[in-house]
């Protein structure tokens, strides 16, 4: 018993935090820059496609983690400047980087084959193999805490960046930029190149997220973004209504243990030992009681006033 | 604020509670399945090893438990699915690719060294589940199910002998597809038959990208074992069949589904001799002394639609109609 709960915190811990960096992610943008960003799918993979890559092509692996941010990052500023140059919709600048992805994620893939013809150069999984990838640092020697220590290292060392990024005067402006365009530019800021660097930023923690979950799951796929949208909006606003928003530092570590949080339901809910086919629907019945606490927390205050 | 954490403390005793009912304690041998999604080949299989265990004596409820996971297709909870397996059994099958990779990782994190056997898996050397086919050095083996592609293009040649042009349909994000497609061109050059690939990217251009393939000249179209058109066949054949091209597809499934003939690999069996070989596992074989299997040419068996050769009025030889299962499909 005891020991499917230490799993359950284990597993949530594993997979949480590289996705913690998604959900970071998609809070720049969606949050922070009041932008709806669909590029994500295609940025999360592109970062585990590129990172894997990398990896089987022989690179250190800790630089094609950054690689694969560097490329969501282009990812970023490529829907930026769809968005700001060419005046395209947020949603539609978003769906089309997203779609031209799903080709270039599989000739990333593609690349470490020797393939015939052009035709046939490209691949859907990548598979890491007996190659090292940043995990195979053994600081312990479970592999699993070794996993969430080099992975909350990382967290740590992004989260700290974001957190200072925004605190600087250029950061301050991506933020004004978000809260109101138009103050904004009354102001002098520059909002085009806000939008386009903060999408950037944004696409940038998700391209480093599908390395870290690439790696540690030893595979890059072609549909690894599915979904990844609704997991990053789903741990924001689960950490938003459990852990607050008072201030900016406050709101950012809500985002991360709402990213563990999901995680925690999901390992639950296989737990408990339902068939399989109620899953989903389990997540969202679990779902749905944690964001309900706080509003039964408000009932339950109202009547104590009225008690008295 | 402390009312909030009192509902959260509440919540997860409750869990825990359910957590508790749902642990099963007993001396039986434990053995782990993860399916990775549900269609017909991938539950066959699954049927073929519970029977191939019992088959050798390992009977569901009374010496082992089998406890069955399918994430269906989604990669978060393959991965926890995966460990969660590895955990908590004493031997673990992996159905189809995706599951199998995902139990290989999993017992690597684990640390723990627990027998894996995979089905349903295209190209174990590919998906770097084992080094050598013969001779699997780790902890882990299995079936294959390549598909007999080349007796299925030759299949063509017998149903039209001076064939000149073929075309290859496969979705392009299927890995499984791929590698068949580049067999099935390879032996079609070899018997002379220019080919053509369609590469579909989901349902919406399955119409669009079959009718141009057709026009442009194919006389017959082979569909390898594709998930995503072994789903949307329907569309599939409907333009093939009103164009007159017959569609040589990968497994009988799709050949319920319309599609004209096939030799396909019959999963169940391949199920059972995955059974078998955990069997072995059990009784103390070791790994390394099982080889991958894959079934044998004879073990296919031919299907055909009855009801598409009707409709494009084609003649099957005679040799092969004899062997086959035919099957028909209401209009």
């Amino acid at each position: 018993m005891l020991e499917t709960i230490k799993y359950i915190i284990i597993d949530a811990l594993c997979m949480g935090l590289p996705y913690a960096l998604l959900a970071l992610g998609i809070f720049v943008s969606y949050r922070i820059l009041d932008f709806s960003d669909l590029t994500c799918e295609g940025s999360f993979t592109l970062g585990g496609a590129v990172c894997v890559s990398g990896i089987i092509l022989g690179i250190n692996p800790w630089l094609t983690s950054i690689l694969g941010g560097v490329s969501g990052f282009a990812c970023g500023i490529f829907t930026g400047l769809l968005h700001t140059k060419l005046k395209i919709p947020a949603l539609l600048s978003g769906i089309i980087t997203m779609t031209a992805l799903f080709s270039i994620n599989l000739l990333v893939m593609g690349i470490t084959k020797n393939s015939s013809s052009f035709a046939q150069a490209f691949d859907t999984v990548a598979y890491v193999g007996d190659n090292k990838t940043i995990f195979s640092l053994s600081i312990f020697k479970n592999r699993n805490m070794n996993a969430i220590f080099i992975s909350a290292v990382i967290v740590f060392i992004m989260v700290a960046f974001i957190y200072w990024f925004f605190g600087t005067e250029f950061g301050m402006s991506i933020r004004a930029t978000g809260m109101n365009q138009q103050m904004a530019r009354s102001q002098g800021i520059n909002t085009t190149i806000m939008i386009i660097i903060g999408l950037g930023v944004g696409n940038f923690l998700i391209g480093v997220s599908g390395a870290l979950t690439a790696q540690y799951t030893m595979s890059a796929k072609s549909d690894m973004g599915t979904g990844a949208l609704v997991i990053g909006l789903a741990s924001i606003i689960l950490g938003e209504s459990i852990f607050g928003k008072r201030s900016f530092k406050n709101w950012i570590i809500s985002v991360l243990l709402g990213s563990i949080i999901y995680y925690l339901i999901i390992g639950i809910a296989i737990n408990l030992g339902l068939p399989t086919f109620l899953l989903k629907l389990l997540y969202a019945v679990l779902i749905i009681i944690i964001l309900v606490i706080p509003f039964i927390k408000k009932l339950l205050k109202k009547r104590e006033v009225k008690a008295c | 604020m402390k009312t909030l954490k009192k509902s959260f403390i509440s919540l997860f005793i409750i869990l825990t509670i359910l957590l508790l009912c749902s642990c099963k304690n007993s001396n039986k041998i434990r053995v782990g399945i993860l399916q990775y999604t549900t269609i017909n080949a991938l539950d066959n299989a699954k049927e073929g090893i519970i029977e191939g265990l019992k088959e050798n004596g390992f009977i569901e409820g009374e010496n082992i438990v089998i406890s069955v996971l399918n994430p269906e297709a989604d990669p978060n909870s393959l991965d926890i699915m995966a460990k969660d397996l590895v955990r908590k059994s004493d031997i673990v099958i992996g159905i189809a690719t995706p599951a199998a990779v995902a139990l290989q990782t999993a017992a690597k994190n684990e640390g723990k060294n627990i027998p894996i056997v995979f089905t349903a898996v295209t190209d174990p050397v590919d998906a770097k589940l084992v080094k050598d086919i013969n001779a699997p050095e780790a902890n882990i083996t299995g079936t294959s199910d390549m598909n007999p592609v080349n007796e299925q293009i030759e299949i063509i040649k017998r149903i039209i002998p001076n064939i000149k042009k073929m075309g290859i349909l496969y979705t392009v994000n299927e890995t499984n597809s791929k590698v068949q497609a580049d067999i099935a061109a390879a032996k079609a050059k070899e018997l002379g038959i220019d080919v053509s690939f369609g590469q579909v990217t989901g349902i919406n251009d399955i119409t669009q990208i079959t009718r141009n393939i057709i026009t442009n000249g194919a006389e017959a179209l082979y569909i390898p074992t594709d998930n995503n058109l072994a789903k949307n066949m329907p569309a599939l054949v409907e333009v093939a069949n009103s164009l007159n091209v017959i569609t040589i597809v990968g497994e009988a499934g799709m050949c319920s589904n319309g599609g004209l003939i096939t030799l396909g690999i019959n999963y169940k069996e391949l199920g059972k001799m995955t059974g078998d070989m955990a069997a072995s596992i059990l009784k103390g074989s070791k790994i390394s002394s099982l080889a991958v299997k894959a079934l044998s040419i004879e073990q296919c068996d031919f299907t055909i639609n009855m009801t598409t050769a009707k409709a494009l009025k084609i003649e099957i030889p005679k040799d092969i109609l004899d062997v086959s299962k035919l099957i028909e499909t209401g209009e």
